[in-house]
């Protein structure tokens, strides 16, 4: 052991000293200034999010739904069509003169709500395929191997949009298009870490024992496999909105008249000579949010590979 | 080359084979469960999206949609090793001639853009890993993290909104000037076309034309080579090899760029294919908003029309390109590194 | 006088606070002498070697005084501390298989390190000349088929083959001052025996200077002039190790001493130091080494010692004072 990995070593040691990890975790995310900005953007957008999703979900397009934003999302005013940014339209409007900052918060819950859906169950489906592979090894790793091999080597794009289409271009067609192709990273995952986790000492304790195989599966296996592969979920999150965006702008996904970040910012893509606001105000939300998610991921993969020291 | 490389290289291209394989009879598979029988397999494979009834029977007759499955599985997969992805209902021509068409022509932008970005982005990623910490390095990061997590149709429309509509120094739509005269197809891509009849004002045009596609695919991928770079340069810095190399009394700079960034360039040469797979996926955005005539905006037009075979046919040659580029990485991996990794 | 510490203090600066590895150090090493660190893994004596090759990480604060043939070296910048490294200080780590640049030719990083001596020392040579030189000190180290080793890359030399080629690149450098940073750990015993060997005759032949870190007391005192035992980045006891291995005064040093493993006509039960080295961000007050110590009374848990001179040596004990 040379003395360059020590400081990580003592705080390894620290850590296993305190019995709430988490409280420890977030200790340590706090004391990066950049980790703070993403943490604050993911918060607030979040919880945002929670607020007017839970709102949408029970009032649709009308009344409390709309309650909380400065301007009602729907209502045409045509004569203040493309106006540019001033203190009442802190964003401008769009070409109907529907206020688009209004807009962006309608649409930012559903963001929330694909990105987590999709990369929850991805690393559900990729987690219980991964786990199972670099459990049985074998013919189960080989196969699950060469099939995730096979959607990894894809640019996910191409692949999310033909199957979008295959599913008529629906909302649940999309996440579903997504999950697809989202599990398996995940799955590859999983497996490098089983295969690390499962001749340590307390799984096979556990396998003497006489634990049950789903409970060994699920707490030994699956949930201490989890560590790492949180810190990269924290990031994709990005991912799956970058890419649902992009999905937008294609026109795939949409319900309309209901707003999306993607899709405002391609239907502002075409006035961008006369009105830059209209594609450009989206197209920054989803950036700050997307660098929201990197920050965070990037200092938590930091703190899991123990890289903090520097 | 040993032996041991060639039986490497062998074993890679059966695993390319075999996922190939896997994604074919994925996608098959994918279609028997939207189009569970041979009326609406008819509907799909025609292209014909509001016929009779009595057409869409013919049709599955005539094309053996009514065979039992194994057989329409071995038909599928030999029509596709054979080139044959059916007929673009749209545009009447069989769906592989027109990806011949299209495919070179966003390889040429993409690969270009891949190039500039991979040059800048190994430099730039050494710099900021030479100054850890440091605002140089801070600023490095602030870029790549813009250009990353910004949505590829926002950085091309910018790029077009600034550079073509309000500076007015590149065309901000088409391939190249309609005006002109396409020089007769020989070597598939359209600038090899050019320079093979000696067409300059044609050429011209072309890369003209060719610069903001291939800027904004470079802007894109920057991100992505610079990270990575940055971060398996950081690795290599704390390697003994790499401090031993100090320790001799090697000055840093040339240590950093001579002895870490020849090793981190290494693993790099994989995510380099990521990086080729991603920024196909992102042509099919810019082309769309560059009104640029490549694969992208044919998938596009695809998706308009809903024009199954066309889709089905253009993924399954994307992925055929990114699993070969793959094959390519993995045989210059062992090239590049002399511990070629043989598991 | 090649190499003089005083009051070195070395502290890291992490996110998890801010701790003390070494405290307060002083060590002087004559030209020729061959010296020895001692001390359980994480007690800082790494840290040494890398502050007088001026590695440390970059979180890691140096104050103090190092002078280096006559340079105090912590005043250094880094372009001028290049110029040392290699042909003034030299140091070997600890595992071999990491520690060669594993794209190029071994043949290639050894004339590397002879052409930065030429640099230095303005001495013209030809192409051919250099290799014979490379290939001469790989048969003075007993490297077999120098010209073919030289062709090969590193992942395909053993790990005492590789040792070797470091040692070898020692020899082309002719540094003043050589660290060996727990050269032999990753190394079977046999090739142990060899590499330590080989830095005795090193230190013989060519009058270097050699500080040898290393956890093992055993091969400390087969090797060394001089020992230096080190407990959380403090000198316990320092001396002449033919005195501090027969006669240990520190009951640190005498716990070292007799957990070594030794002929099987004893009772055959292996005595170890009870408990484990301390965290340095929860160090214990007074002696760090109180908590473990046999001897331990009231003064050590609240007042630490300092380091005072009886009998030629240099410990930091109450016992003695």
């Amino acid at each position: 052991m040379t003395d360059a990995s020590l400081p990580a070593q003592m705080i390894r040691k620290e850590k296993v000293k305190k019995s709430n990890r988490l409280i420890e975790y977030i200790k340590l995310m706090i004391k990066d200034p950049s980790a703070i900005l993403g943490l604050i953007i993911v918060v607030a957008f979040l919880g945002w999010s929670l607020i007017q999703g839970t709102l949408e979900l029970f009032f649709g397009t009308t009344g409390p739904a709309i309650a909380l934003l400065p301007h009602d999302p729907f209502s045409y005013n045509l004569p203040m069509h493309l106006h540019p940014p001033t203190l009442t339209y802190i964003f401008g409007t769009n070409t109907y003169g529907e206020d688009i900052w209004s807009r962006m918060l309608y649409a930012m819950p559903r963001d929330a709500f694909i990105s987590i859906l999709v990369v929850l169950s991805a690393i559900l489906i990729g987690g219980i395929l991964g786990v199972f592979a670099g459990y049985r090894g074998k013919f189960t790793d080989e196969t699950v191997m060469r099939i995730t091999d096979a959607f990894l080597s894809l640019p996910a794009l191409v692949l999310v949009i033909a199957l979008s289409v295959m599913f008529d271009e629906t909302l649940s067609g999309v996440i579903l298009a997504l999950v697809i192709i989202w599990w398996p990273i995940y799955a590859r995952f999983f497996r490098a870490q089983t295969l690390r986790i499962k001749n340590l000492d307390y799984v096979q304790a556990a396998k003497l024992n006489n634990v049950s195989f789903t409970r060994l599966f699920f707490r030994y296996l699956f949930m201490n496999s989890l560590d790492p592969i949180i810190a990269y979920a924290a990031l994709d999150f990005g991912n799956v909105i970058l890419t649902y965006s992009t999905l937008a702008f294609l026109g795939i996904g949409l319900e309309p008249p209901i707003p999306e970040l993607g899709s405002m910012a391609s239907n502002g893509v075409g006035t961008l000579p006369t009105g830059w606001w209209y594609a450009i105000f989206p197209g920054l939300a989803i950036l700050v949010i997307v660098i929201g998610f990197v920050l965070v991921g990037d200092r938590m993969q930091d703190i899991i590979s123990n890289r903090i020291n520097y | 080359m040993d032996s041991r490389t060639i039986a490497f290289i062998i074993r890679r291209a059966i695993y390319a084979v075999f996922t190939l394989l896997i994604l074919i009879v994925f996608i098959f598979v994918l279609i028997h469960v939207i189009a569970p029988n041979p009326i609406s397999l008819a509907k799909i494979y025609s292209g014909v999206p509001h016929g009779s009834l009595t057409f869409y029977a013919a049709y599955a007759k005539t094309h053996g949609l009514d065979a039992p499955v194994y057989v329409q599985i071995f038909t599928y997969i030999i029509n596709i090793f054979k080139g044959n992805f059916g007929i673009d209902p749209i545009k009447d021509q069989p769906v592989i001639t027109l990806i011949g068409k299209y495919l070179p022509r966003t390889l040429e932008f993409v690969l270009t853009g891949i190039v500039i970005s991979i040059i800048l982005g190994l430099y730039t990623g050494a710099y900021a890993a030479a100054r850890r910490r440091k605002p140089a390095d801070n600023t490095v990061k602030g870029f790549y993290l813009a250009t990353w997590s910004m949505p590829t149709f926002l950085l091309a429309a910018v790029l077009q909104l600034v550079i073509a509509y309000d500076l007015r120094l590149l065309p901000a739509i088409n391939m190249v000037d309609p005006t002109l005269r396409a020089p007769p197809d020989v070597l598939a891509f359209p600038i090899l076309n050019a320079l093979w009849a000696r067409d300059w004002p044609y050429l011209i045009s072309l890369i003209h034309h060719m610069i903001l596609p291939t800027l904004a695919i470079a802007l894109l991928s920057f991100g992505i080579i610079t990270r990575l770079t940055r971060s398996t340069m950081l690795d290599v810095m704390e390697t003994d090899y790499f401090r031993l190399t100090l320790m001799k009394g090697v000055p840093r700079n040339k240590a950093i760029y001579s002895v870490a960034l020849r090793n981190a360039s290494i693993p790099l040469v994989t995510y380099i294919v990521l990086d080729l797979a991603f920024s196909v996926a992102g042509a099919v955005v810019i082309e769309e908003i560059f009104s640029y005539h490549g694969i992208g905006y044919y998938i596009v037009q695809a998706i308009y029309n809903l024009d199954y075979p066309a889709i089905l046919g253009t993924t399954i040659i994307i992925a055929l390109t990114i699993i070969v580029a793959n094959l390519i990485a993995d045989i210059l991996y062992g090239v590049l590194d002399p511990r070629v990794r043989l598991e | 006088m090649l190499l003089s510490i005083k009051n070195l203090n070395v502290s890291y600066n992490t996110v998890a606070g801010k701790y003390k590895v070494i405290d307060n150090l002083n060590l002087d090493v004559e030209e020729g002498e061959l010296v020895s660190l001692v001390g359980e893994s994480a007690s800082g004596k790494s840290t040494l070697g890398q502050v007088i090759s001026r590695m440390l990480p970059p979180v890691g604060i140096a104050t103090g005084e190092v002078t280096l043939d006559s340079v105090n070296i912590l005043k250094l910048s880094e372009k001028e501390m290049t110029k040392l490294r290699g042909t003034t200080v030299f140091m070997i780590f600890q595992n071999p298989l990491n520690s060669l640049n594993p794209v190029k030719r071994v043949g290639t990083q050894l004339l590397e390190a002879l052409f930065i001596r030429n640099e230095r020392t303005r001495h013209q040579m030809t192409e051919d000349d250099a290799r014979k030189e490379v290939i001469e000190a790989m048969t003075s180290l007993r490297l077999p088929d120098p010209e073919k080793i030289m062709l090969r890359y590193p992942h395909e030399l053993s790990g005492g083959q590789v040792q070797r080629v470091v040692i070898c690149m020692a020899l082309l450098l002719r540094p003043k001052l050589l660290i060996a940073d727990e050269p032999t750990t990753a190394l079977d015993v046999t090739i142990q025996a060899q590499v330590i060997k080989l830095l005795r005759d090193l230190n013989k032949q060519t009058g270097l200077s050699i500080i040898f870190i290393t956890h093992d007391i055993g091969l400390a005192y087969v090797l060394s002039n001089r020992m230096l035992v080190f407990y959380a980045g403090r000198v316990m006891e320092l001396g002449k190790t033919t005195d501090l291995v027969k006669k240990p005064m520190h009951p640190y040093t005498s716990g070292l001493i007799a957990s070594i493993p030794s002929a099987p006509k004893d009772s055959g039960r292996l005595y170890s130091i009870p408990g484990s080295p301390p965290s340095y961000l929860d160090l214990p007050n007074g002696c760090k080494f109180s908590p473990r110590c046999k001897f331990v009374f009231n003064k050590c848990l609240n007042e630490e010692p300092n380091a005072i001179v009886t009998n030629g040596r240099e410990i930091r004990c109450w016992l003695y004072e």
